[in-house]
């Protein structure tokens, strides 16, 4: 009737960023359960990247994340370098600028409630915004629908589109980053 | 069974449904807010979804993000835990509305026995014995006095929706109870949205004892013996025990028969507790009707051999009860300590934080039910349950040393972090509980006697200065 298992927990801080950065969970080994289904492994290491990488005001130099029998290393570019990034085991969809040398400084317009994000007001009309669009303050970027409730999701900065994080009718927690927006002066 | 349930709660009990769950082969979708991203039935479940920010308000309490959160991921069912949804008609109602299967009561018995004046009224006609009281709604303060003179003082004044030990207020004098009316009233308006009050004779001292009661979709009802709750600070339940010590012979059987007859006329199905107060001549009284999982069900689980969280499930997905009355057959004895995170030398102010040492007792029949773990760090935004800590022994004070020797060896330590660890020990080998006499009076009589912790204590309560 004795609890065997136990997690340890390490935590760190990257970037001088005040948020404490969850880097990898260790598991008692001896009580591991099964190995889950990869396919809903590798979505749910997706997304906690992204939910990672949306905390920090800078992505990092590197990256590594443990999950199970999968494992995600991702490299930065250092600034200068003109090369394209490394990736190693399966390269999670995190967008990354096209010919930029610094990292970006990404801003994100984030869901307020757990739904659905639509890129769309309706399936036969034009998206609100898409990747390149430029955004004034309080512009509207899509719609999160929950309980049969459209939410207008609105961007609270001026910017350009960098990135749709998420795909048209996906599923989305609270707070979860759904649009990356650069600066409009950004190349 | 079903393929597919969501959580909605957290904490230990999340974990603990969870552990059932992963048992049964049922998929696990565990919701969290912001502040339980790193609490231990996240990485657990086989999903999770983050559903807001930390007030419960927001998330917890969020019915559209739990039921949505449900639908997106396929699940069949929400377990809705203790606390939080747990009792709330209105959810209970919509995920009926969107095809989830609510483990527990069906809507309107949650409405009913929710209204502590409507359930009394119902429990008189079942035939169950009541303490003197109101049980029609109290049309004015005027009417609720006179009904106090009669009842003769004192008496308690509760909110109608309320429960748990909260909002209410005892009156030992005539010229008290206007005020006290009104300010019950004004409380209950602010705790429970709802101002209406009852009014019942109170009894200065009395022993709590609860009844558990199985009930399927078909009408069968059991009784799984009862639980002894005495050992209260301001209402809240710190230890819990099965059998009750020292009980006529009969007495449980008359309170099980009570509990059933209850449950039947109410129309119950899942697991409930029937709450009684049993008075210094003997006599019980039933108080109210919990229509959730307790926090306590650990000890009816100890001295049955049974998981009550999967009779929960099986229940709900409408399977006949597997036992009869004289199936039950309770063995051994069963206490368990609710550990807080709380600073009893100050009051039992909250005092959570970063567990930097947490290391659980363990050994022969010790159970521990927590969501704690080395390195996490409690969130100060939720209730200050930590651990449950159930020991089993064939008797009962077999089993209060085993739980001295558990509690002795429980280490929970961080900066800034105390527990009622101590003060638990300090109960458990007082004279009156060890002799199984004390009453709901026992955590005064304690603070008012103000003994020292026993000595040779290993326990290292809390840490102070660590980076």
């Amino acid at each position: 009737m004795t609890d065997q298992g136990s997690t340890g927990r390490t935590r760190g801080e990257q970037d001088g960023s005040t948020r404490p950065t969850y880097i990898s969970p260790q598991r008692n080994r001896d009580a591991e359960p099964p190995a889950p289904d990869t396919t809903v492994l590798l979505d749910k290491v997706r997304s906690t990247v992204r939910l990672l990488l949306g905390e920090l005001n800078h992505p990092p130099r590197a990256l590594r994340v443990h999950a199970g029998d999968v494992t995600f290393d991702l490299e930065w570019e250092p600034p200068g370098s003109g090369e394209a990034p490394v990736h190693a085991a399966a390269p999670p969809e995190v967008p990354e600028p096209a010919g930029s040398d610094a990292p970006p400084d990404w801003r994100y317009v984030n869901a307020p409630t757990v739904g659905v994000f639509y890129h769309r007001p309706e399936p036969s009309a034009p998206p609100f915004v898409e990747e390149g669009s430029v955004v004034s303050a309080g512009q509207q970027v899509g719609i999160v629908e929950a309980m049969k409730l459209m939410i207008p999701i609105v961007s609270e900065h001026a910017g350009r589109v960098a990135a749709m994080l998420k795909q048209n009718g996906d599923s989305v927690e609270y707070d979860e980053p759904l649009v990356a927006l650069t600066d409009l002066e950004a190349v | 069974m079903f393929d597919k349930i969501l959580i909605a709660n957290r904490g230990e009990i999340a974990l603990r449904v969870a552990r059932t769950c992963r048992e049964l082969g049922i998929k696990v979708v565990a919701v969290h807010s912001t502040e339980d991203r790193e609490s231990a039935v996240v990485p657990y479940a086989d999903e999770s979804v983050q559903i807001g920010p930390a007030p419960a308000k927001r998330s917890y309490l969020k019915i559209p993000a739990i039921i949505e959160a449900a639908l997106r991921s396929g699940a069949e069912a929400i377990h809705p835990g203790y606390g939080f949804l747990s009792e709330d008609a209105d959810f209970a109602q919509v995920c009926r509305d969107n095809g989830l299967v609510f483990i527990g009561p069906p809507p309107e018995v949650i409405a009913r026995l929710g209204d502590k004046t409507a359930a009394r009224a119902l429990m008189t006609q079942a035939g169950l014995p009541l303490l003197p009281g109101s049980v029609e709604p109290l049309r004015s303060a005027e009417e609720a006095h006179e009904l106090a003179n009669q009842i003769g003082y004192p008496v308690i004044i509760k909110a109608a929706a309320g429960g748990g030990g909260r909002g209410m207020r005892v009156v030992h004098d005539s010229a008290d109870f206007t005020a006290a009316y009104r300010e019950t009233r004004a409380g209950a308006q602010a705790f429970f949205g709802d101002p209406r009050v009852f009014v019942e004779r109170y009894l200065p001292t009395a022993r709590h004892i609860e009844i558990q009661i199985l009930a399927d979709s078909y009408g069968n009802v059991v009784h799984l013996g009862e639980r002894d709750c005495s050992v209260q600070r301001r209402h809240q339940k710190l230890v819990e025990e099965s059998p009750a010590p020292h009980v006529p012979a009969g007495l449980i059987d008359r309170m099980g028969a009570a509990a059933v007859a209850g449950a039947k006329a109410a129309g119950y199905v899942g697991a409930g507790t029937f709450e009684f107060l049993l008075s210094p001549s003997g006599e019980f009284s039933f108080m109210e009707v919990n229509c959730r999982i307790q926090v306590e069900h650990p000890v009816t689980e100890m001295v049955l051999g049974m998981d009550l969280v999967a009779e929960q499930l099986r229940i709900a997905v409408g399977e006949r009860l597997s036992l009869t009355q004289d199936d039950v057959q309770l063995r051994g004895s069963a206490i368990e300590c609710r550990i807080n995170a709380e600073n009893p030398e100050k009051d039992f102010t909250p005092a959570p934080g970063l567990l930097v040492e947490f290391v659980p007792a363990g050994g022969p029949f010790v159970r521990v039910d927590t969501h704690g773990y080395s390195g996490y760090r409690m969130p100060a935004t939720y209730d200050s349950l930590l651990a449950k800590l159930v020991v089993w022994a064939p008797t009962r004070d077999e089993a209060i040393s085993r739980m001295d020797r558990a509690l002795g060896e429980f280490r929970i330590a961080g900066p800034g972090v105390h527990t009622t660890i101590g003060f638990l020990r300090q109960v458990l080998l007082s004279s009156a509980f060890r002799a199984g006499v004390h009453d709901t009076a026992l955590v005064e009589q304690i603070f008012a006697q103000r003994r020292s912790l026993p000595t040779g204590s290993p326990a290292i309560t809390h840490l102070s200065g660590v980076a």
